[in-house]
């Protein structure tokens, strides 16, 4: 019996979705009438213009001597050895905005960067990416928001006169013993570091402090406490066999999601013959990925998880012949939870999300009881991406009240923007003599500040970074700068009088300091991207356990809250805020709520009837309204609502997109909290529609996720599946079948690993030229994307089991879209790939309407072109991210899925070329190559040593909707969780 | 200054109102022959030995600016004897195998680089190499009458003298049949013409540090210059006229070569013979026989339908297009005649999609040292090297375009396919303008992939097509064509 799957609380109530369109329609009237009267207006309508046409169109063709246009061909002058028109070449980078890191490869194609790819001989991110970084490129091409020239007092202004005039005020504030901060996101470039000391050398009145809005200051001052060492430990959820985490979203949003994810699904891996796997329990308040993948989800209030955590540990603690502490819930969870943490002791890992330090202080005292240090955490090579200590920023901003900073320079931060409290900072920074922002584009902190020194965007860039001790990693440019602009770094060199560029620095710093070697060796470092030191052994670190006690009784004396709570997150499209003008993410589903363009409040149905609110009103919170999302889930008596939205002077796709929900945040004990259970929550009178891709294309409830848990796997591998072995065996038909002489082009999806975070999704849409077409035609379900992950729910609605499932074209073998098209625009490659001519397409959709999968697209505006949709494509420098062996589709056309057959196309060619067979993994889909947990194998069927084939022999793989007997190329394997219970 | 004040009295345009004799006219053009051609006879003898020097010396010697390859040639004929001289030129390895002092001497002060030998140049030849170098004297300054340097703000009647005298209206003072037009085109031709275009020239004379045309009509930089110019001795003042002119016509821009619409005016024609035909059946009836209506009527019809799909169906379609490029360059002289391989120009076609046009620096790559062409001279060459100083690139034009959704890949059919450069393009190497050879549509690409057989059994890529090769095995097929790998595919060419 297949477990009831539902997409939403409309389906899981049997309620009718409310159909948006009709609300276009005034009452009285259909939809026939509308459109004749439309075109009654129209002085010319299409169809006036067909009668025109007939013998006319031969009379055109004639006398219009249309004239070919004359193409040019411009050469080089002087060719650069190493590039080829027409042919790209990928330089290794590094990509860090501030507080997520990747190894990356940057695709460059006749001297334009135009793709993002996972650099594979990486060791932190192992070739995976997010979507952030792969978005990331698009935001080179935006000539709106990025600035052209140095600005002084809201003026164009030059490089020398802005440097004589900021150098003189350094000099002027420095002789007279004032002080000058460097306001910085977090630096992980130890070059750059060297050159702020050097900075600070040079000028005494110089002081450096971090800043990152959404920081990890808890867990740094625990771990300064615990264990004299304030960084965060490297976790390694691959040597982990249970995972327990208190409201970290580890493969989304928190510290480092790309690494995480690649260790986490190593450990969630059934491919290779594993017998076992990981146990995952996350308590959570929203709805995560994290959550979504877990064997158990909890959901729980913030204030709630101080009693968990101490409850735990008290469970803990009696085991290991510990005296208990005091305080703590009662929670059923908890005693399940903790035998299994003690039975795999050294082989567990607690964590906790919160930026509570004594919170941060149980979870290192569980895992000090666990001996976890050393095994599943390690010290040796803590992550540098996070160093903010909350206390700093809040002195700052009282400092600068007080009228004691004279000099602030604002690099890679925007306070006004994403400081919880907005108006101290803009009263502060008013105060302060000499301002500089180095923002490459515009920000509304920039309105505050005298001098904008715009910085190169991160591919122009010279850099380095060290995001793990001992793992270092290069960036260097991938093109010229576009403006004129400046690294923050070549500007802190001229201002402190060093001669030469960043670049000379950087190399020699690394001569000397990292590699301590010479040219070819260097070289070598820049062409992988990466360089680490040899591995050691982790160091193995005691905690002082005299914190435990104050820390416990501090967290006892919180009681759990009664008033509704408010959890600000970070989605996976925005992160912190930093990249919300940026279209592709700005598009991009959540993938559990499936909503686009526009934050929102997530609340129970019980919470939200509690209110009096339904699904499309608005809530009222302390002054902030937001549109009411009802999210299954969701814990009762919480609110949650992402971070990143309601940008003021950002750029024209951020601007006025959402609220923005900072000011929420509090500032307590030390560290900010980004959760709160003072704000006034109300009903507002006023009712919002949002953009969900949700209801597109609802299978009706057929078995298209199949799920089992571990145990029923181990007795039958083919657990959940048994209905796949049934519809193979009736495979007949009265055609002639067809055979597949070369190549036979497949994919599997291992539903295991896929964690939903949407990587793939933006992959397909830089590589494959897709629009981004606005919230407008996403509500009427004109999304264009490729691929999407289509996400079920199952079982009990306040705390479902969630599932991802990634969908793209299945390229059947007996496609019925082929059937169907009247010009045969769309028919079956000799590869086995379901081929999608544009240029014979005539747009009857068809296709569209035969597809069970719904997953081709249709072209209902000239998106290029269109002035009506200034995302990412209708302006000649945005244009330059344009994959030029891509089509750029135009109007009336249908697309789809091709497997990528511009990369199958090339590896086939450089095969030939090189005179060799093709090897297997050598071709890489985009969606593939950037997928963090490598869910998604591609390859050739009809080679039986693939890998693909040998999942496709897998007794977990399926296809979706076999039983029409489209017979799919796309596989996947059933879902295995590491639980008991089936909701069966 | 007698010279100076004889063209200040021919400049009076009185002068030649007055008239002289006609015995005198006879007499003083006889005079004016004989002395021209005893000019030009000293002229020639004394420009061969430059011309052998430039053609043949100047690679590797210089003429008062030090050593270059060889030795500084300036004074040696003071320091060795002139007979040595002419023995070493015309053999110096023999001397310097048969052991003569100075001559090993020489060979070892320059690194010892033997000297090519020239046993092709007669002796008259190398004597007047030798009386060359001899009388060489460093260039001096020419006096003009005119401002030279002047390239805007001529006066109307400066421009409009220029363009007569460009366009043949009024004769050179000095002689000269034809005028300029005749070889430098002022419109856009389709027909090949080696000299450069007047737009041409106008932008060379324009161009900052550009062409210095008084020097140039004086002393004609190439062979093919000087013989096409050797009856015109421009004065300065003509030149200073036909500089206007340029300076103007740059400014105006060429004159865009009209095509006539020939059918069209069938079209209309059948048209008018139509409606006409229609009027007379219906309204006028002055013609008898409803048969030559009707006759009209239907021809006139398919005459129509005839041109509707004809022309539909070359839409865009570009077969023999051969457009001007911006250097007349020719392919017959590179690929034909020199038997350039065409990849060593188009190197990328091996591994890109595109076959690449050469960049700057590979033109130069020859034509640092070849600076003088056999058609057109110096002036195409020259854009090289100008294009190289100002930095601008070249803008050729694209001759085969391709529809924007279709891929093709050089390296495909070029390396992996081994395919002819000519299958696709036709006989480049006999073309001095490059035109379309093949129609580049679709049903062509489609016929070749339907017969084009496979490199199956040495590649070893097709390793993987299993099945093809047990029925190549057992003998069902004997070869694979390019339609049997999927070559007909949409997505082989569309995506």
């Amino acid at each position: 019996m297949e477990k009831k799957y539902w997409k939403s609380t409309e389906e899981f109530n049997n309620e009718v979705v409310p159909d948006y369109s009709e609300n276009l329609i005034p009452e009285g009237k259909n939809l026939l009438d509308l459109i004749d009267e439309e075109i009654a207006q129209k002085p010319s309508s299409r169809r006036n213009f067909l009668k025109f046409c007939g013998f006319s169109f031969a009379t055109a063709a004639i006398a219009s001597s249309c004239e070919n246009p004359v193409k040019k061909a411009i050469p080089y002058l002087n060719k650069p050895e190493d590039v080829t028109p027409g042919m790209a070449s990928h330089y290794a980078t590094s990509y860090f905005d501030g507080s997520e890191y990747n190894s990356i490869l940057v695709k460059v194609r006749d001297g334009r960067p135009i793709k993002i790819e996972g650099n594979s001989l990486s060791d932190v991110t192992k070739g995976g990416t997010t979507a952030r970084v792969q978005a990331s490129v698009l935001s080179l091409y935006d000539g709106i928001a990025r600035h052209k020239s140095p600005i002084k007092d809201g003026e164009e202004s030059n490089w020398s006169a802005v440097d004589a005039g900021i150098s003189a005020s350094l000099r002027e504030i420095s002789a007279a013993g004032g002080t000058i901060v460097l306001l910085t996101s977090n630096i992980i470039s130890p070059a750059t570091k060297k050159l702020i000391e050097e900075f600070k050398t040079a000028f005494p009145g110089v002081k450096q402090i971090v800043y990152d809005p959404v920081s990890a200051s808890g867990i740094l001052v625990a771990n300064r406490d615990s264990y004299g060492l304030g960084v965060v430990p490297d976790y390694l959820f691959d040597k982990a066999d249970v995972i327990a985490s208190f409201s970290a979203d580890f493969l989304g949003t928190w510290l480092s999601p790309a690494e995480y994810t690649s260790r986490y699904a190593q450990s969630r891996s059934l491919t290779k013959g594993e017998k076992k796997l990981s146990y995952h329990i996350q308590f959570e308040t929203g709805m995560t990925i994290t959550g979504s993948k877990a064997d158990k989800r909890v959901p729980v209030k913030p204030s709630e998880e101080a009693g968990l955590l101490l409850q735990l540990y008290n469970e803990i603690a009696v085991k290991a012949g510990q005296a208990g502490i005091p305080g703590g819930a009662s929670h059923e969870a908890i005693p399940a939870l903790a035998v299994r943490l003690w039975e795999n002791k050294g082989k567990s890992l607690v964590i906790s999300g919160s930026n509570d330090p004594n919170q941060q202080i149980v979870v290192n005292a569980i895992n000090q009881l666990l001996e976890n240090n050393g095994a599943t955490i390690d010290f040796g090579a803590p992550l540098l991406t996070r160093q903010a200590f909350d206390n700093e920023m809040e002195e700052l901003v009282s400092q600068m009240n007080a009228g004691s900073i004279q000099g602030l320079i604002l690099w890679n931060v925007n306070p006004a923007y994403d400081y919880h409290n907005p108006d101290a900072f803009i009263s502060g920074i008013g105060k302060v003599k000499l301002t500089v922002s180095f923002g490459s584009v515009q920000d509304e902190s920039q309105e505050f500040v005298k001098y904008i020194l715009p910085a190169h965007h991160y591919l122009e860039s010279w850099d380095d970074a060290e995001p793990k001790r001992g793992y270092f990693s290069l960036a260097q440019p991938t093109i010229r700068p576009i403006f004129s602009t400046r690294q923050p770094q070549e500007s802190l060199m001229k201002w402190i009088g060093k001669e030469g560029d960043y670049y000379t620095y950087l190399k020699n710093h690394w001569m000397t300091e990292i590699l301590k070697a010479g040219e070819t060796e260097w070289k070598k470092t820049l062409q992988s991207g990466v360089y680490q030191y040899e591995t050691v052994t982790m160091p193995v670190v005691s905690m002082n356990t005299a914190l435990i006690a104050p820390a416990a009784q501090a967290l006892s004396s919180v009681k759990k809250s009664e008033q509704i709570e408010i959890v600000l997150n970070q989605n996976l499209a925005m992160g912190n805020g930093m990249h919300t003008n940026n279209p592709w993410l700005m598009e991009l589903p959540d993938p559990v709520s499936k909503v686009c363009w526009d934050n929102f409040a997530s609340v129970s149905a019980e919470t939200a009837s509690k209110l009096g609110v339904a699904s499309g009103n608005m809530l009222n919170i302390d002054g902030m309204e937001l549109p009411v999302f009802l999210q299954p889930g969701q814990a009762a008596g919480t609110i949650s609502v992402a971070i990143g939205y309601g940008h003021t002077r950002f750029g024209k796709v951020a601007d006025g997109i959402g609220v923005n929900v900072y000011p929420l945040a509090t500032y307590e004990n030390g560290t900010l909290r980004l959760s709160t259970d003072k704000a006034k929550v109300e009903k507002s009178g006023n009712d919002y529609l949002l953009a969900t891709t949700q209801m597109h294309g609802s299978m009706e409830g057929r078995p298209i996720v199949r799920e089992t848990v571990l145990g029923s796997y181990l007795e039958s591998p083919d657990a959940g599946n048994e209905i796949h072995a049934e519809h193979e065996k009736k495979h007949v038909t009265l055609y002639k079948e067809t055979e597949y002489k070369g190549h036979h082009w497949a994919m599997a999806i291992d539903l295991n690993a896929c964690t939903g975070c949407s990587a793939c999704v933006i992959a397909c849409q830089a590589e494959n030229n897709i629009p981004v077409v606005g919230k407008e035609e996403v509500m009427k379900t004109r999304i264009m994307h490729w691929i999407r992950i289509d996400r079920y729910y199952a079982g009990d609605e306040k705390n479902p089991e969630v599932v991802f499932q990634p969908l793209m074209c299945q390229h059947c073998d007996n496609a019925p879209c082929e059937n169907v098209c009247p010009v045969s625009a769309t028919n079956h490659s000799s590869e086995g790939l379901n081929q999608m001519a544009y240029n014979r397409c005539i747009g009857t959709k068809y296709c569209i309407n035969n597809c069970p999968y719904k997953v081709r697209r249709f072209n209902w505006f000239r998106y290029a072109t269109n002035q009506k949709f200034d995302y990412n494509m209708n302006d000649d420098l945005s244009r330059m991210v344009l994959n030029p062996d891509v089509t750029v589709r135009e109007r009336g056309v249908v697309e789809k899925c091709s497997f990528c057959v511009q990369r199958i196309q090339e590896k086939k060619l450089l095969a030939k070329t090189e005179n060799r067979p093709l090897q297997d993994g050598e071709i890489l889909p985009a969606c593939a190559q950037g997928c963090p947990s490598k869910a998604i194998v591609f390859g050739d069927l009809n080679d039986p040593g693939s890998r693909v084939s040998q999942l496709f022999k897998d007794p977990r793989n399926y296809h979706l909707l076999e039983e029409l007997h489209t017979l799919p190329k796309v596989g996947y394997l059933t879902l295995v969780r590491n639980s008991e219970e089936n909701n069966a | 200054m007698i010279k100076k004040y004889i063209q200040l009295q021919n400049m009076n345009p009185t002068a030649s109102k007055t008239g002289l004799k006609p015995a005198g006219v006879l007499l003083a053009a006889l005079l004016t022959i004989i002395f021209f051609i005893a000019d030009t006879g000293f002229v020639n003898a004394q420009n061969e030995g430059k011309q052998l020097f430039e053609k043949n010396c100047q690679v590797c010697h210089k003429l008062g600016g030090g050593k270059l390859v060889g030795p500084e040639l300036l004074g040696v004929t003071q320091r060795r004897d002139k007979a040595w001289i002419a023995k070493f030129i015309r053999n110096s390895k023999e001397m310097i195998d048969a052991g003569d002092p100075v001559a090993v001497k020489v060979y070892e002060e320059n690194s010892k680089i033997p000297m090519l030998t020239f046993t092709n140049l007669s002796d008259a030849e190398i004597s007047s190499i030798i009386d060359y170098i001899e009388k060489w004297e460093p260039e001096k300054e020419k006096v003009f009458t005119v401002d030279i340097n002047k390239k805007e703000g001529f006066a109307e009647t400066e421009i409009l003298r220029g363009e007569r005298l460009y366009y043949g209206l009024i004769p050179f003072e000095q002689g000269g049949t034809k005028s300029c037009v005749s070889c430098h085109n002022t419109v856009t031709a389709d027909s090949l013409n080696w000299s450069p275009s007047a737009m041409d020239l106008a932008d060379a004379f324009m161009e900052k540090d550009g062409m210095n045309i008084y020097k140039s009509m004086g002393e004609p930089g190439s062979d093919v210059m000087r013989k096409a110019h050797a009856e015109y001795k421009l004065t300065d003042q003509e030149v200073f006229y036909i500089a206007a002119f340029l300076s103007e016509f740059h400014h105006e821009g060429m004159a865009k070569h009209k095509i006539f619409p020939v059918k069209l005016m069938i079209f209309l024609l059948f048209a008018l013979l139509m409606t006409l035909a229609l009027i007379d059946l219906i309204f006028t009836k002055k013609i008898k026989y409803r048969i030559i209506h009707l006759t009209v009527i239907v021809v006139g019809l398919g005459v129509h339908f005839n041109l509707a799909v004809v022309e539909a169906q070359n839409l865009s379609r570009t077969r023999d297009y051969a457009p001007d490029q911006p250097i007349k360059f020719s392919h017959k002289v590179h690929a034909g005649d020199n038997k350039t391989d065409c990849k060593y120009c188009h190197s990328v076609a091996e591994y890109s999609k595109s076959a690449g046009i050469p960049s700057n620096n590979v033109c130069l790559n020859c034509h640092k040292v070849v600076l003088s062409g056999r058609n057109s001279g110096k002036f195409e060459i020259n854009k090289i090297h100008r294009a190289d100083k100002s930095g601008n690139p070249i803008e050729w034009v694209r001759v085969h375009n391709l529809a924007d959704h279709v891929f093709f890949s050089h390296a495909q059919h070029v390396n992996a396919g081994k395919i002819e450069c000519e299958k696709c393009h036709g006989d480049v190497a006999g073309m001095d303008i490059v035109k379309q050879f093949s129609d580049l549509s679709m049903g062509w690409c489609i016929d070749c992939h339907r017969t084009t057989k496979v490199n199956f059994k040495d590649n070893k890529y097709y390793s993987d097509y299993l099945k093809l090769h047990e029925e190549l095995k057992a003998g069902k097929i004997d070869s694979v064509t390019v339609e049997q790998i999927g070559g007909l595919d949409c997505m082989k060419c569309h995506y």
